[in-house]
């Protein structure tokens, strides 16, 4: 496979189920630091260019789980290939700011705030958004803050200058010259079609923290299963979207809050490159996606060659880690009713942002007046697989809201679930914290309720 | 006079250890540990992994030449565990491997049996048992016992403190390679060079000539590269020793995680009483320290939790007891306050106890009862030039902290489930390593031909800024231009014998070496011109030459040159030692600090009661730094520091199942990310010159980190506004866990 390495064109023939991490380090690019191996620090951090629709986009991603294979006719930079004769403004901000001590972490922090000037499809325009997945230990990140706030204030006009932003970014020098001609030289690059059989894989995110290398990778990148899109009664999102994707989708926007919803599943980084095909099949019994679409009451399809099948996203899980899916099938889409429906997502984990829930619930629900239709309750942690709680779902369908159902329905789904014991909480915890946001979902569809629980 | 020397961090170009250009022939070292809590190595069988691919030679106790032994201030810690594993992560053997994978794959055809010995992880139930590293220590003051009766008021409870990952980014490493007629050279990610020659030394049953220690900088380390640096580097020495190659081993972040030592948990039993006023009268505690399975640095950690035990506060009768707990956990060691934290947080639990039962406010309390000039410590030392009543006061004033309590009274009383809480934490913290033998620092400074000056000391620089501040005081010492002075790596060779970076002491103990070096080599010169013009007294002031505060025509370069040509030496080495420092243990009293630094934060934070979830909104900081020789630098030190405490207080959590560490990733051990960071609001004081230490400053690197204690005070002030009928147990870190079963959970 053949990608270009910051200035350089590069052939290589490396598992392409590997780290691209592992591989930057071996072949001596040093600026790439590893510290957590597990896209949980942004120490690795690179770009990835691509053209798209014959367009030049970059995004930041943790290169430490990023599989060899996704960097092919890509353009990967590292902080060697940002280097110039002096410090760039971006270098030059981290330093005047004193954001940067013992320099391990300094890098990829360089990294993600070029990456938020070059990102011009990227929506929410905060530039710590863009560093939400770097973590410093040194710092206290005030002063990063602080660096990246005078660089936003500097520079974000240099955003707006859309069709033009390579030249705009060299002209300021956020960007070494040789980027002018990135866009034409990946158009030249051919791509070796991959092979058919082998592991799927879809953003990786978690595969490659459980393993160190995938044997036989097959990128689901490559089939054409990202777009989201809806007629009049489903939105369809392809399994190979992406969570920034979901997150800023219009026609899911149209029907929920979901851009603020996702906002703290995972880092951007993640977002990015974590796809909701991925959360599904995943399993994890805590995977954020899957709980939020499972009491969207959602459909997946099934495709199996050719042919494809259809069933409740409810029904996909048989037992931890077991699905009802053949070998040689894969998810091909999730979809949901295009219709308002009062929802509400919580998660809550130790860390706000970055970290797995210790219990995740989300609940969607008509009224008929005061009458509960249509009503789906779901809870990841709390079990071997992510749960639609069925019991305290139908128990709640076509009663009357009121404060004491809710406490009664929170009962029921308490026992529903077997939470155990281990690093994210009690099991104790757990079914506490279920109750709690089972009683904040109400809560904030119905805060007139407040004085009853 | 070109050269930037700003380190090339932000280009990525700093070199750490796995940075290093690999050497030919290198191998790749894997650590194969325990994985029982306690237990007989019954048999260990490494036959199958020595045949499996690219495995040079696989290293166990008996290959160790010299001692099995690398404890540093108690010998009770085997390199290899021999006949017995003390905890899960002890290294059993070492596999040297042509690739790092190789070396790994070996790792899981390692056979090996157990018979199981009963583990402890309890310190209380160790001290029960007798299990102690070293024999328990008391502090008295006073005489509690006849004090009690006069008391108004006599609170007594429990405080426990959980420990704390350093997750310095850079894992331990080191990169061994041997030279001709035995030498090896070390490049280790270590603070303390001469501790790795020592051990090495020891391992290998060789001079300490023989062993050369070579450390550019790190990548973090917040004292977990102190003593525990040490293991890492032997077992690559010890490789290269058998095999005559280079040996690098960078341990994963699990292994890292696993294997080695983290800040040490601490329950303690408190009791404090108080006359009407709220003047504390007595304070009594038994602190068991979790020291794991070895003695590392627990001792003196232990020293400091008590040295630390009344903070800032004036106790007139105080008996404190601590013991050092055994347990089968990987020996804990030296982090960012060692031992201060978790000594000031049980004071701060007392007297927050103490508030809630006399209902007087908390901050009333604390201010009542803060140091005053010439009040003694537990310890006998009595202090001198305080900063905490004008940094407590000034804080309080900058923060509006009456204004702040009132407002969140009343928000308070408009939410049911939101929920605000604020809390000021004073901090007084003693700057001198705790053995007094440590408080001494070397430098050589050579001034080339060109004018040009490299300085060497013992100083490590791990991101707190040593060699900048090295630089400025050298800069001034000399009176030169700073861009002319380059900080040398910190070698054994170079500088000898030297203490760890600890302490907060790197710049106060080098940076005086380098002073004195410095100061020695202007002597020379002023000399040299004085006989050059016959008389008159010489200075040199940013590099012109007076002679009776008369210019004399002579640029700096031409003096250099000069004085190379009249043979006198550019070169000089110095030493120091912090002057008036002494400690009888036997009366465990004496003036073991030079010093101390003082500073006060308050804290508002918001609790979602509803959730059990918390933001820290804000947190006010007023800090002592002396005459600060770097402003930001010493910003940064404080921020971060802030942060790391108020993570130890919050969410960073040491998860164990029977021994094993279950929070062993960054996936599972969360520390504050970007979006956890409060707004952070830090004045130092003004006119606070330091008499004690180098250019009047202040050290900096350990006192902001208790400011984040306040934050366990706000969170505890914020919930108990949404309920109060329950018992608040003093348990840390406050985890939104702890937090929602405080909240809901039935009595």
């Amino acid at each position: 496979m053949k990608f270009i390495l910051n200035q350089e064109i590069i052939e290589i023939d490396e598992p392409l189920g590997s780290s691209t991490l592992d591989f930057l380090r071996n072949k001596g690019v040093k600026g790439v630091k590893e510290a957590c191996h597990e896209g949980d620090c942004g120490a690795c951090m690179i770009l990835v260019g691509k053209l798209k629709d014959d367009e030049l986009v970059y995004r930041a991603v943790t290169s430490c789980i990023l599989p060899l294979g996704e960097v092919e006719g890509k353009h990967v930079v590292t902080i060697e290939g940002l280097n110039q004769k002096e410090l760039n403004p971006i270098q030059q901000a981290l330093v005047d700011t004193g954001g940067v001590q013992c320099g391990y972490c300094t890098p990829g922090f360089v990294i993600s705030l070029t990456g938020h000037f070059m990102n011009s499809e990227l929506e929410n325009d905060n530039i710590l958004t863009a560093i939400e997945g770097n973590v410093c230990r040194c710092t206290g990140h005030a002063s990063i803050i602080r660096a990246a706030n005078l660089l936003s204030d500097k520079y974000s006009s240099v955003k707006e200058s859309k069709q033009q932003w390579t030249k705009a970014l060299i002209d300021v020098r956020i960007l070494p010259s040789y980027f002018s001609n990135i866009a034409d030289r990946l158009r030249e690059l051919k791509k070796t079609p991959q092979q058919t059989k082998g592991r799927f894989i879809a953003g990786g995110t978690d595969l490659l923290v459980q393993n160190e290398s995938i044997e036989n990778p097959v990128f689901l990148s490559e089939m054409n299963l990202a777009n989201i899109w809806s007629d009049a009664n489903y939105i369809y999102v392809g399994a190979m979207a992406n969570t920034e994707k979901i997150r800023l989708s219009t026609d899911l926007n149209k029907v929920l809050d979901i851009k603020n919803h996702l906002f703290t599943v995972s880092s951007l980084p993640i977002r990015k490159q974590a796809t909701i095909g991925g959360n599904i099949v995943n399993a994890s019994p805590i995977g954020d996606l899957t709980i939020y679409f499972l009491a969207l009451d959602a459909d997946i399809s099934i495709l199996n060659g050719e042919t494809s099948r259809i069933i409740k996203l409810k029904d996909f899980y048989k037992g931890y880690k077991i699905l009802d899916l053949e070998k040689g099938e894969i998810l091909e889409w999730v979809r949901i009713r295009n219709e308002e429906k009062l929802f509400s997502f919580e998660k809550v984990a130790k860390r706000e942002h970055l970290d797995i829930a210790s219990t995740n619930s989300a609940l969607s629900l008509t009224l008929e007046g005061k009458i509960i239709k249509d009503i789906h309750l779901s809870a990841g942690g709390v079990g071997p697989i992510p749960m639609h709680l069925d019991k305290a779902s139908s128990f709640l369908e076509n009663k009357k809201i009121d404060a004491s159902i809710i406490k009664e329905a929170a009962l029921i789904a308490l026992t529903e679930i077997s939470p155990i014991d281990d690093v994210r909480g009690s099991a104790k915890y757990k079914s506490l914290l279920l109750q709690q946001l089972i009683y904040a979902h109400f809560l904030k569809l119905f805060p007139e309720m407040e004085e009853l629980i | 006079m070109k050269n930037d020397l700003t380190p090339p961090h932000t280009r990525g170009e700093s070199i750490f250890v796995d940075d290093i250009p690999e050497p030919e022939n290198l191998l790749h070292a894997a650590v194969f540990a325990s994985n029982i809590a306690h237990g007989k190595i019954a048999n260990l069988d490494i036959s199958e992994a020595e045949k499996s691919e690219g495995v040079c030679r696989i290293l166990i106790a008996k290959d160790i030449p010299g001692e099995n032994q690398i404890g540093g201030v108690i010998q009770d810690e085997e390199l290899l565990a021999d006949e017995v594993a003390d905890f899960i992560g002890q290294p059993v053997a070492i596999i040297l491997a042509e690739t790092k994978k190789q070396a790994r794959e070996a790792l899981t055809k390692i056979k090996i049996t157990y018979e199981e010995l009963p583990a402890i992880f309890d310190p209380r139930e160790a001290a029960k048992k007798g299990s102690l590293i070293a024999p328990s220590r008391t502090f008295t003051l006073g005489d509690v016992d006849s004090v009690w009766e006069k008391c108004a008021t006599v609170v007594e409870g429990r405080a426990d403190s959980g420990g704390q990952e350093h997750i310095y980014f850079e894992t331990q490493s080191a990169l061994a390679i041997p030279g001709e007629s035995g030498r090896i050279t070390i490049y280790s990610s270590t603070q303390s060079p001469t501790l790795v020659q020592r051990i090495t030394a020891r391992i290998l049953g060789y001079d300490m000539n023989l062993i050369e220690v070579d450390v550019k900088r790190l990548g973090g380390a917040f004292g977990g590269k102190e003593d525990q640096a040490n293991p890492w580097a032997a077992f690559c020495a010890l490789g290269a020793y058998h095999t005559g190659r280079p040996v690098k081993l960078v341990l994963g972040r699990t292994e890292d995680m696993q294997m080695t030592g983290k800040r040490h948990p601490y329950s303690t039993d408190y009791k404090i009483g108080l006359n009407e006023e709220g003047k504390i009268l007595a304070f009594e505690a038994d602190y068991y320290q979790n020291s794991g399975a070895s003695a590392d640095l627990s001792t003196a950690i232990l020293g400091r939790t008590m040295f630390h035990a009344t903070n800032v506060y004036y106790v007139p009768n105080v008996r404190i007891t601590a013991y050092p707990c055994k347990t089968n956990l990987a020996p804990f060691t030296a982090f960012r306050g060692f031992g201060a934290p978790q000594g000031m947080f049980v004071m701060e639990c007392a007297l927050s106890h103490a508030a809630d039962i006399t209902d007087i406010p908390i901050s009333v309390l604390q201010k009542k009862n803060l140091l005053e000039e010439g009040d003694q410590f537990p310890y006998g030392m009595r202090i001198e030039r305080s900063q905490i009543k004008r940094s407590f006061d000034e804080v309080v004033l900058n923060s509006k902290y009456e204004e702040l309590k009132n407002k969140q009274e009343i928000f308070n009383e408009k939410h049911r489930f939101t929920k605000k809480g604020i809390a000021i934490m004073p901090v007084c913290f003693g700057i001198s390593f705790t053995t007094t033998m440590l408080n001494q620092a070397g430098a050589l400074v050579h001034i080339y031909t060109d004018g040009s000056v490299s300085i060497s000391t013992g100083a490590i620089e791990m991101g707190q800024g040593v060699n900048m501040k090295i630089r400025t005081i050298a800069a001034h010492a000399l009176s030169i231009n700073i861009n002319r002075i380059r900080i040398e790596s910190t070698n054994t060779t170079r500088v000898a014998n030297t203490s760890p970076t600890a302490a907060s002491s790197g710049s106060d103990l080098n940076g005086k070496a380098a002073e004195i070096a410095c100061t020695k080599i202007i002597e020379r010169l002023r000399n040299l011109v004085s006989e050059k013009l016959g008389s008159g007294l010489i200075t040199i002031k940013d590099e012109i030459i007076y002679s009776e505060g008369k210019k004399v025509d002579i640029t700096w370069e031409e003096l250099i040159w000069l004085a190379y040509t009249k043979r006198i030496n550019l070169s000089a080495q110095a030493l120091y030692a912090t002057p008036r420092i002494y400690f009888d243990k036997k009366k465990e009293k004496g003036r073991p600090f030079g010093y101390h630094v003082y500073g006060t934060a308050v804290t508002e934070v918001t609790v979602d009661c509803l959730r059990g979830t918390y933001v820290v909104d804000k947190v006010h900081i007023v800090h002592d730094a002396g005459r600060s020789l770097n402003y930001l630098i010493d910003i940064g030190q404080t921020e971060g520091g802030l942060l790391q405490g108020i993570g130890w207080m919050t969410i960073e959590e040491l998860v164990y199942d029977n021994g094993k560490l279950l929070s062993s990733a960054l996936a599972t051990y969360k520390f504050p990310d970007l979006h956890f960071t409060p707004e952070i609001d830090v004045t130092f004081l003004e006119d606070a010159d330091n008499p004690e230490a180098v250019m009047k400053s202040k050290a900096i690197g350990e006192p902001p980190f208790m400011y984040g204690i306040g934050t366990y005070f706000a969170l505890k002030n914020a919930a108990r506004s949404f309920r109060k009928d329950k018992e608040w147990e003093y348990s840390s870190p406050l985890t939104p866990e702890k937090l929602l079963l405080y909240l809901h959970e039935l009595e």
